[in-house]
């Protein structure tokens, strides 16, 4: 036995090595996947139970050297799972789906209104305990019923998911609509520092159809297309409100995003579309003997390229215009301010700016920023023009 | 010469030297008759003697009568005479004259004067010089080793006109008794390096020597290594390059392959051509090598661990794409990229033995057929295929083919250890390959230099090429400071 | 031989080792924004104790822990203390072992068993720690940009979507500065593991001692400056309720949606630094029994090595909670025990004794 010590010794290591054949825990093989595209969270208050949809993605919707789909290939399959609490729901997901559920690469939560109404504190931890899951996707509020947007599709792109990442995409660089901070992370951060968010709702134009055919044989994009035209007002986890897409620019401005938006304002007398831009955006707090006086000053930069109805000629007209626009959009400002304070809402983070400043402690913050006294002080600078020096009179 | 003497020599030599080489039928026994005086005995092997030479000769000593007369040695046109008197050798006669005569010389006894003369009229089969097949280069010299030692040495010597180039002759193997030497210029390789490479090949023990690997395998540091410690190059400017950077050269007779020590890991990215282009297409192409092994290496295992544990580092419509494709495969991926690496390595061994003639009809098969077909059967998905390819085509970018065995059998090991547990077991491997990098060492000298000891004026030729006069021209950098044992 | 850059390298990716998974997110929790106070603060205090290693390795010249042991103290109250030094670097390899099984666990890989990835490691740390600490330190050195280098830069470009100043504005108004320096929370671990490293001492070529005060200094400047990161990153009130907030910061990174996802890749390449201080402490362990024991061959031990490793590995703890539990209240004393207190006994002893000798041979000149 000593003499062959090397020769067992090789038999020992390889029957360790058999363990390689137990096959490996973790290995999942791709087709056993399930992509996830799209979650929504619907909660019954009443019965307490939480339905949550996956929609899976189809793989073989997409063209790749198998060919390309027929016209009859759903993209994605929408999957419903109850439960009494999101954990039942998760497991009881199995029951129906036939895949691993994969939902590293899902584009956006969309939460039911009641759900976001009742208060989405469960969702945010159980979406923050599981390992997998990330909450740097953006979430949203369904205005139409959380079945019906979840069960259509939508023209032009087939995955649903990609028609709302991408118009919020869009919305979010080129215009004041929607902003950077939507996602469920920055949810989470504002929730805990008592401040105020919001965030898009979704709406749904015509019918909504789960068949893809009607979808994508249709012209008319209205029908069965999802759209964004409100946004959802949250505090302490829970739904209070909502604005409207106007005031979601008024929001947006005064967060300090970068997106363009154009305004119809009566200048000299005359309706005029312009287009402007935020530059800059500082906010300061001056001590004053009775009450803190915000004042927010906004740089604008102007652009008359959709000013069909007058472009200014001389440098007094130049002058003329960017004044006009400073007292419009101060007036909107303003209006929108008095707004959310009728509503109690403090959508411009003015207690948080006090309570950086020293100005307010944590209990008394929301008088504090009710008694503060805020002054908007806008500047707008005419840059780029138009392709035209003159309109055609 | 006394008589005594005589009784040293046996009276029937010839007939000895015939018995022991067994009656050959290459063996030419010429008697030579002069006008006065026993004849002169002339024997060689027509096959290893230029007979050319020995007519020559022999017509030389007829016309002129020098060995009558007992002239000096003279060296002649195509050879040199070694006279020896018999009473100087004490040994074996009959062994001596069988091994001169086996190594071409010609031997003319003459029992008269009682001396042999070995006239050197070697010169065996030979083929041409031409360009080594495995290292071809665009701009530089196509001169490559043949089989015959002597030709090599010549090709060297040429190119290293230096007194203090050193050749030791050995000779290695109980059967074959192959001529071995060990190459080096006296005043730059360390005395250290020199004297390890001759203890090293004076303990080797062994019945035949053929090619070069044999005698690697004896002399490299460590056997279980997928990595080789010694270089091999069939170019002589190559070798006397790495000559001048102070580094030992063994030459083997029968094989064009010489071996180089000590070698770095580095150094199997360096080609011929990085030192005969321009430093900065030098620089880039060394980064495409390096980067063409990790490819080679690390692609097959990374796709597995990616596919099968780690699907969320694929990026969502690549995911999709590839969901697709594996609808329907019945095999695992681990299990496709072993059989696909498989099948490269057989059809790779079969194009080196392939005739010619059917080397296309081949190659069409091997293209369409197992790539093409087996993706449109089911059998595999396409992307395999394509990584399959890039890792068979990066696999022979670098200039050393023997470091291409070493990535091959490295990338087994890795996708092995993807498939049981993803990119961790990816890690352990890199880990394990990187201590057992960092503690080999090439004679003394650290595998990893001048990285992992780091040795700064060796980095002007890792991972770039500094122009010539910035270079350290002597190379000596990481040997200088090594000790050997 | 090691060099002295090699050895402060292998300090530094020691402390580093398991403190980024494990400790981040108490810390947060108890001392919110300054949290990356914490590290420095108790790297001043590691390196006081460290200078007392120190001390006492310069007492005793080219000489090991081990050695030492037996030679201050006797033969066999040295070896039964050295074998303390083993337990106890064998108990923290297993618990360095299944805080890597936690997290794989936890995030990566789920089903596998936790002996799979103790077994692996195990395997790849014997096979390097059988090569010397030569090769320990130049594997150690050349892994070391591979790790640095892709952590900081998705750290950083994480940064660059994701930073926000305010996140370091206090919640509440400062509760003073005395609650933050009453925070030893770092101190017992890492700070104190680094004993490991005076099995390593006699072989570094020139000026270990400072090599040593280097390496701790970078350690903690590298940990503070993470926790810096991590607070900006996701901010006091996530940071302190995740358990691994550096694997949800790297889960957050995408590069123009093609790179998506890189937390396997990091984890796998934080796991090198687990590695390391696994490699260290495996050393350690061994290098005492060859000092005590002088055994001929080496591998029969590191099998022995890996089985006890493995077996404490899986045992240490049962779950998290009771981990933090122990952290919190048991730590900073248990480690002191031998990264302070025998220590001291023994440099007190060296100090002794030699008193003693040099009144003894003051006495024998006078005497004659």
């Amino acid at each position: 036995m000593a003499r062959h010590r090397k020769t067992w010794s090789l038999v020992a290591v390889t029957v360790c090595l058999s363990i390689v054949l137990t096959s490996c825990w973790d290995k999942l093989e791709m087709d056993e996947l399930a992509l996830v595209s799209l979650i929504g969270i619907d909660i019954d208050p009443e019965r307490e139970i939480t339905t949550v949809y996956y929609q899976v993605i189809n793989p073989l919707s997409s063209a790749t050297t198998q060919g390309t789909p027929g016209p009859d290939e759903a993209p994605v399959f929408t999957y419903q799972a109850i439960g009494k609490s999101f954990g039942e729901a998760r497991m009881n997901i199995y029951k129906s789906l036939s895949r691993q559920l994969f939902v590293a690469h899902h584009q956006a939560i969309i939460v039911s209104k009641r759900a976001a109404k009742a208060g989405l504190r469960d969702l945010v931890n159980f979406v923050e305990m599981l390992p997998n899951s990330r909450t740097s996707t953006p979430l949203l509020v369904a205005d139409a019923p959380l079945v019906q947007v979840m069960y259509s599709f939508t023209p032009l792109e087939r995955l649903p998911s990609d028609a709302v990442d991408a118009r919020l995409d869009l919305l979010r660089k080129n215009t004041l609509f929607v902003g950077k901070q939507i996602e469920l992370k920055h949810f989470i951060e504002r929730m805990e520092r008592k401040t105020m968010t919001v965030h898009p709702m979704i709406s749904q134009t015509g019918t909504a159809s789960g068949n893809i055919s009607d979808t994508s044989s249709n012209i008319d994009a209205r029908q069965t297309n999802i759209f964004f035209n409100q946004g959802a007002v949250f505090r302490d986890y829970r739904m209070v409100g909502s604005l409207t897409a106007q005031q979601m620019v008024w929001y947006y401005l005064l967060e300090g995003e970068k997106g363009r938006h154009t305004f119809r304002m009566p200048i000299g007398g005359k309706p005029v579309t312009i287009l402007f831009k935020s530059v800059r955006i500082k906010k300061k707090v001056e001590r004053s003997p009775e009450k803190p006086v915000v004042k927010i000053f906004l740089d604008l930069e102007l652009n008359s390229v959709f000013s069909e109805e007058h472009v200014p000629q001389t440098l007094v007209q130049a002058r003329r215009f960017e004044d006009a626009v400073d007292r419009g959009i101060r007036n909107e400002l303003h209006s929108f301010y008095e707004m959310t304070k009728k509503r109690n809402w403090d959508l411009l983070r003015i207690g948080d700016l006090l309570l950086k400043h020293g100005l307010a402690t944590p209990e008394n913050i929301d008088t504090a920023a009710k008694e503060a006294k805020v002054e908007f002080y806008v500047h707008a600078k005419l840059g780029q023009t138009g392709g035209m020096k003159q309109i055609y009179q | 010469m006394s008589r005594n003497d005589r009784h040293h020599v046996p009276p029937d030599l010839i007939q000895l030297v015939q018995r022991q080489l067994g009656f050959p039928p290459d063996l030419v026994i010429r008697t030579l008759q002069f006008w006065e005086g026993p004849p002169l005995q002339c024997m060689y092997l027509d096959t290893m003697a230029d007979e050319n030479a020995v007519d020559h000769y022999i017509q030389n000593m007829l016309s002129e009568g020098k060995l009558m007369e007992g002239a000096p040695a003279e060296a002649e046109e195509h050879g040199y005479i070694r006279e020896l008197p018999f009473s100087s050798f004490h040994g074996d006669w009959v062994r001596h004259l069988v091994d001169a005569m086996l190594e071409g010389q010609c031997v003319i006894v003459d029992t008269n004067n009682e001396r042999v003369c070995f006239l050197n009229a070697v010169s065996p089969i030979d083929r041409q010089t031409e360009e080594p097949k495995s290292e071809t280069i665009v701009r530089g010299p196509h001169e490559g080793f043949t089989e015959n030692i002597q030709a090599n040495i010549s090709l060297v010597r040429k190119r290293l006109k230096n007194p203090c180039l050193r050749f030791e002759k050995m000779q290695i193997g109980k059967q074959t008794r192959t001529t071995v030497m060990l190459a080096y210029l006296e005043n730059l390789a360390p005395d250290g390096l020199v004297q390890e490479a001759r203890r090293r090949l004076k303990a080797i023990r062994t019945e035949s020597v053929l090619e070069s690997a044999y005698i690697e395998e004896y002399v490299q540091d460590r056997t279980w290594s997928p990595f080789a410690t010694l270089t091999n190059t069939e170019r002589p400017d190559v070798l006397a390059a790495q000559l001048l950077e102070g580094k030992i050269a063994i030459l083997i007779d029968g094989s064009p392959g010489a071996l180089l020590a000590p070698v770095t890991f580095w150094e199997f990215f360096n080609s011929p051509e990085d030192y005969y282009q321009r430093a900065d297409i030098a620089t880039f192409i060394r980064w495409i090598r390096l980067i063409s092994f990790f490819t080679a290496v690390f692609v097959p295992s990374l796709y597995v661990a990616a596919t099968t544990f780690h699907q969320e580092l694929i990026p969502p419509r690549l995911l999709i794409s590839l969901s697709a494709q594996r609808e329907g495969v019945p095999f695992p991926a681990l299990f496709e990229v072993l059989l696909m690496e498989v099948v490269f390595e057989i059809i790779r061994e079969a194009g080196l033995r392939m005739p010619r003639a059917i080397g296309q009809a081949l190659s069409i098969v091997g293209a369409i057929v197992l790539g093409q077909a087996a993706v449109e059967a089911g059998l595999i998905s396409a992307a395999i295929v394509i990584v399959v390819s890039i890792t068979g085509i990066t696999n022979f970018v670098v200039p050393v083919y023997s470091f291409g065995t070493t990535q091959r059998l490295l990338r087994f090991s890795f996708i092995l250890l993807a498939g049981f547990m993803g990119l961790f077991g990816v890690l352990c491997g890199t880990l394990f390959l990187a201590a057992h990098l960092v503690t080999l060492k090439s004679f003394g000298v650290p595998y990893l230099t001048p990285i992992s000891p780091t040795r700064k004026h060796g980095w002007k030729d890792v991972l770039v090429r500094l122009p010539r006069p910035h270079l350290d021209q002597t190379g000596l950098g990481y040997l200088r400071k090594t000790k050997y044992k | 031989m090691i060099s002295r850059w090699q050895f402060t390298l292998l300090i530094n990716n020691f402390l580093l080792g398991t403190t980024l998974f494990v400790s981040i997110q108490a810390l947060i929790q108890q001392t919110q924004q300054h949290a990356w106070i914490i590290p420095l603060w108790n790297g001043c205090l590691g390196l006081i104790v460290s200078v007392l290693w120190i001390l006492l390795m310069r007492a005793h010249p080219g000489k090991t822990l081990a050695q030492i042991l037996q030679e201050v103290w006797s033969r066999p109250v040295g070896t039964a203390i050295a074998l303390l030094y083993f337990f106890h670097f064998s108990s923290i390899a297993g618990w360095v072992l299944h805080n890597m099984s936690d997290f794989m666990n936890g995030t990566i890989m789920r089903d596998t068993p936790k002996s799979v990835f103790h077994i692996m490691f195990l395997i790849v740390a014997c096979y390097t720690v059988a090569q010397g600490a030569e090769g320990m330190a130049r594997l150690n050195q050349l892994v070391t940009p591979f790790l640095f280098l892709p952590f900081w830069f998705v750290l950083l470009l994480a940064a660059t979507i994701n930073w926000n100043w305010e996140r370091f504005l206090p919640v509440y108004p400062n509760e003073g500065w005395s609650s933050l320096f009453g925070n030893f929370a770092m101190l017992g671990y890492p700070f104190m593991e680094t004993i490991a490293l005076t099995m390593l001492y006699p072989y570094v070529k020139r000026s270990p001692g400072r090599a040593m005060v280097w390496g701790i200094g970078m350690a903690a400047v590298s940990i503070s400056a993470i926790l810096f990161m991590i607070i900006g990153l996701t901010g006091v009130e996530r940071a302190s309720r995740l358990t691994f907030p550096v694997y949800t910061v790297v889960q957050e990174v995408d590069i123009g949606e093609t790179i998506v996802n890189v937390q396997s890749i990091i984890s796998v390449v934080l796991l090198i630094l687990i590695f390391i201080k696994l490699q260290v402490l495996i050393y350690g362990a061994h290098n005492i029994l060859q000092q005590m024991f002088r055994p001929k061959t080496q591998w029969p031990h590191l099998l022995a090595l890996t089985i006890l490793v493995s077996a404490l590995a899986v045992s240490i703890y049962e779950n998290g909670v009771q981990n933090g539990e122990f952290i919190k209240q048991y730590l900073n004393l248990y480690f002191s025990f031998y990264g302070f207190f025998l220590p001291s006994l023994l440099l007190l002893s060296t100090w002794l004794k030699n008193a003693y000798r040099r009144r003894n041979h003051g006495n024998q000149r006078r005497g004659r």
